[in-house]
């Protein structure tokens, strides 16, 4: 715990610096306001999406190459819900959070754990095959074209000299209460007990009496839920489109990564960072994609601390 | 002197799996390395074949310090290693196995694989060349593990336990392997359980206890030492020196 | 190993009328199947005989059709020798890559998430680079002078097919005299277990960058053909995940870790698309709704992907044929 804290606080410590250079490189507080504020907003929904990465990589050690599609599976949900019915769009948090936890189990007892404990391939393969099929099959159905859903009482909220909608921070509270929940969730109740035991033994698990098999479904129904509840959340900030969860999937997996695999506080700390670096990224090497030094970084992690910056070397 | 190991210490996280271990192999003799579970035998195994690096201490092969030398390389020059636990190379043949090993120091496939045969041959295992080598029965595994490392032409080979679970009779025709192998010059370290084995072979016995030596003698005096005794009886009876 | 050559001479021969007989449409599926065939054998060599699991094969296949595209329309050269100058630079990037990521002991899904990044990064790259046409991407020059030299031929032309089909015989050619050397021994031992193949006095991480910087040569020459044939080349064609998936897929259907896998791969692949476009164009009428959609060739890849991960993990070729070596 003591790792964790002082971590942080390096993190902290980083981040800081580069920010300030950000400020230094820009030459105008406002800019580096505006971006430290978007990229915390965007950061907390990529944490969101994360958790529910690493939540599945924890329990069940799987690399989720499907967490997108799912995300765009919510977005879709809550468009056509909007659109069609008139729903409010936060209201289809209702809909979208159950609709994907069913999804998410059904496909992990049918699917996913007819490979586990195969080769790290053909799950990634598996996973893979799922957001091909799951994407293309939106696209089939509803065409490429793209939809928005606004916010009828969006308005924008200034916060330390830089501007947001509300829509962002309510995608960002959102998601950091969500966030919050799944970690009560897990540290707090008897299933989250039954599913770090899972996660930490599953021999051990098992011979005390917890179905594994049930509790991994759970987990992956959980992720995918978390993936939904994102999903629902972006969709007044984006474009929905077949493919607009692969951004989030892609920045999920870094921000898992930075993370450490499997670890819940690592994907909030990770995705703020993400965001950051991602909005900052922008001021330091203006005219390139902010991506660039989001990989950059995601590089950088992979060959200097694989571990990730709160998880425990192997 | 064919293999020094001077002050060689490895620890893993608060474990100190060697600590401070000195020894010495003259050539062509048999060395005998014993002591209860835990003691550090597979870990002083690794550290000489280069898999783990000793955290202080200096290892010298054939007159050369290899400490920083990676583990092909001591491989090539002589100093190799078999695994107690087996690690075929499961998709392929047991010719070619044998063959990965015999082509480093063979320039074309052909003599790798007249070398490989031989080794085959020579640990008896004549009867399996093209099966897959993961679909060996245990016994058979140690076999190829052997063959494995004397397609290398080692000058120092480490056995980690080649005899251990294996019937009497499948021991013999092995025990005799290793006794024709000194004959011919090469040096044996060998991690063994098997006692009566250690004391036919062995030529002197370095007895391990928590990472460091306990005794080091010849199989004789070993056997009266009242500290390897103690050592053993304290553990379990199974690694009793009968 | 002369077997499997005589094998593949037979497939060549067997191969090479096929665009004498085909209607032009069809001859630009086989072409198809040979691109995925050739991306496949390549991805098969790191992948499955290398055990190093790639999900950015993008990145060289890139690499070969911008440095075709580019020494062509820039410098006019032939591209031949654009596609050799992309197999160094692929060859070259990956063993870069390669040795950071074997170096830094990335495994599994590190490994293959590295891979990912690598190839994003240069997608990204190129999308901000006015060098190499930024978004918009390179078109290579239609006219000029014909023939085998240049590559140029017109629209439908067998020769395209002939190009295509001796560049995949040369890959899998590469691939099976690979495996038959030592190097080629070493790397399944690699494979199968590295401690125990440095035990064996084999050199881990060189073998490895091998099987990289070669499977990326390979696939750069994918790449420089598709830039040749298609006249087009941009950051998402070139460097996009699903170019990554395209070498992946036709493996994994036919089988992975296999020689003859990836052939059977993409000679299924290449036609289902062709199947799933004109279903699409002219749907029958109970699936009337089908009409102008599209997404659906991609569906069929993917059901085609999840039935073989689920119930036959070696492929169509392990599932069918005799047993991998």
């Amino acid at each position: 715990m003591n790792r964790t804290i002082s971590r942080a606080g390096l993190a902290a410590v980083v981040a800081a610096a580069v920010i300030a250079g950000a400020w230094a490189r820009s030459g105008s507080g406002t800019v580096t306001a505006q971006a430290v504020l978007t990229g915390l907003l965007l950061g907390g929904v990529y944490a969101l999406v994360a958790m529910g990465l690493t939540l599945i990589f924890g329990v069940l050690d799987i690399v989720n190459f499907a967490h997108g599609a799912f995300m765009t599976l919510g977005m879709y949900a809550t468009a056509l819900l909007a659109s069609s019915a008139g729903l409010n769009p936060y209201l289809t948090l209702l809909v979208s959070v159950p609709l994907l936890f069913g999804v998410g189990y059904v496909v992990q007892r049918h699917m996913v754990s007819r490979t586990m404990g195969g080769s790290l391939a053909a799950q990634l393969l598996l996973t893979l095959g799922i957001a091909m099929l799951l994407e293309n099959s939106l696209l089939l159905a509803f065409s490429g074209d793209t939809r928005t859903v606004p916010v009828s009482f969006d308005t924008p909220l200034r916060v330390l000299g830089a501007v947001a909608d509300l829509s962002r921070v309510l995608a960002f509270v959102g998601a950091m209460s969500l966030a919050g929940a799944v970690w009560l969730l897990l540290t707090r109740t008897r299933l989250g007990t039954a599913i770090r035991a899972v996660a930490a033994n599953p021999e051990g698990a098992s011979l005390v009496g917890l179905d594994v098999r049930r509790l991994h479904a759970l987990t992956f129904a959980a992720g995918t839920a978390c993936a939904g509840a994102a999903g629902t959340l972006v969709t007044p900030l984006v474009t929905v489109e077949p493919t607009a969860g692969e951004l989030f999937n892609i920045i999920g997996f870094v921000v898992v990564v930075l993370g450490g695999l499997g670890s819940v506080p690592g994907a909030v700390a990770g995705g703020l960072i993400i965001g950051l670096t991602e909005q900052l990224g922008g001021l330091y090497l203006p005219g390139q994609s902010p991506l660039l030094v989001v990989f950059g970084v995601f590089v950088l992690v992979l060959l200097w601390r694989p571990q990730g910056l709160f998880g425990r070397p192997a | 002197m064919i293999l020094r190991l001077t002050d060689v210490s490895k620890a893993f996280g608060g474990l100190r799996a060697l600590d401070g271990v000195t020894f010495e192999v003259e050539p062509r003799t048999v060395h005998a390395v014993i002591g209860p579970n835990g003691a550090g035998k597979t870990t002083l195994f690794s550290v000489i074949s280069g898999e783990q690096r000793p955290d202080s201490g200096r290892i010298e092969f054939d007159g050369q310090d290899v400490t920083a030398r990676p583990t092909h390389l001591r491989a090539r020059a002589g100093l190799v290693r078999t695994f107690q636990l087996t690690r075929p190379f499961a998709a392929l043949s047991v010719l070619d196995n044998v063959a990965v090993a015999a082509g480093a120091h063979l320039r074309t496939r052909k003599e790798a694989v007249a070398a490989a045969t031989e080794a085959i041959e020579r640990v008896g295992l004549g009867a399996y060349l093209e099966r897959p080598a993961g679909e060996l029965p245990a016994a058979a595994r140690k076999q190829l593990e052997l063959a494995r490392a004397l397609a290398l032409r080692p000058k120092v080979l480490l056995l980690d336990e080649v005899l251990a679970g294996l019937t009497a009779s499948e021991r013999e025709p092995l025990v005799t392997l290793l006794a024709d192998l000194r004959a011919e010059g090469m040096t044996l370290v060998l991690v063994e359980h098997v006692m009566p084995a250690v004391m036919r072979l062995a030529d002197r016995v370095l007895v391990l206890e928590r990472g460091s030596v306990l005794a080091e003698g010849e199989p004789a005096a070993i056997a009266r030492d009242p500290r390897v005794i103690a050592a053993y009886l304290g553990e379990n009876s199974d690694d009793a020196l009968a | 190993m002369t077997r499997r050559l005589i094998v593949l001479a037979v497939i060549g021969v067997a191969l090479a009328p096929l665009p004498l007989l085909l209607p032009a449409a069809q001859e630009a599926v086989a072409v198809r199947a040979l691109l995925f065939a050739m991306m496949a054998v390549a991805w098969n060599l790191m992948s499955g005989f290398g055990g190093l699991f790639s999900f950015g094969h993008a990145a060289y296949f890139g690499l070969g059709a911008y440095t075709t595209a580019l020494l062509t329309i820039e410098l006019g050269l032939s591209p031949w020798i654009g596609m050799l100058a992309g197999m160094a630079v692929a060859a070259a990037f990956g063993a870069l890559t390669g040795y950071l990521a074997v170096r830094y002991r990335l495994k599994g899904a590190y490994f293959a998430l590295a891979t990912f990044a690598f190839a994003e990064m240069l997608r990204l790259a190129a999308l901000n680079s006015e060098l190499v046409g930024g978004a918009v991407g390179l078109t290579l020059p239609v006219t000029g002078e014909q023939g085998w030299w240049t590559l140029r031929f017109d629209v439908g032309d067998p020769a395209y097919f002939w190009v295509a089909l001796l560049l995949m015989l040369g890959s899998v050619a590469t691939v099976i005299v690979l495996l038959n050397s030592r190097a080629g021994l070493n790397l399944l031992a690699v494979r199968e277990d590295e401690t125990a193949a440095a035990a064996a006095g084999v050199a881990v991480v060189r073998h490895k960058i091998m099987a990289i910087g070669v499977s990326a040569a390979l696939t750069a020459v994918a790449g420089g053909f598709y830039s040749v044939y298609y006249l087009f080349v941009s950051p998402d064609l070139a460097f996009g995940a699903s170019v990554s998936i395209q070498a992946i897929l036709p493996a994994v259907i036919g089988g992975v870790g296999t020689v003859w896998g990836p052939l059977i791969g993409a000679a299924v692949l290449a036609p289902l698309s062709d199947m799933a476009a004109t279903l699409v164009r002219t749907p029958p009428e109970f699936l009337a709704f089908l009409q102008g959609r599209s997404g659906l060739d991609v569906i069929m890849y993917a059901v085609l992907l999840i039935v073989v991960v689920l119930a036959m993990p070696r492929g169509l070729y392990g599932r069918f044929a005799r047993r991998p070596r």
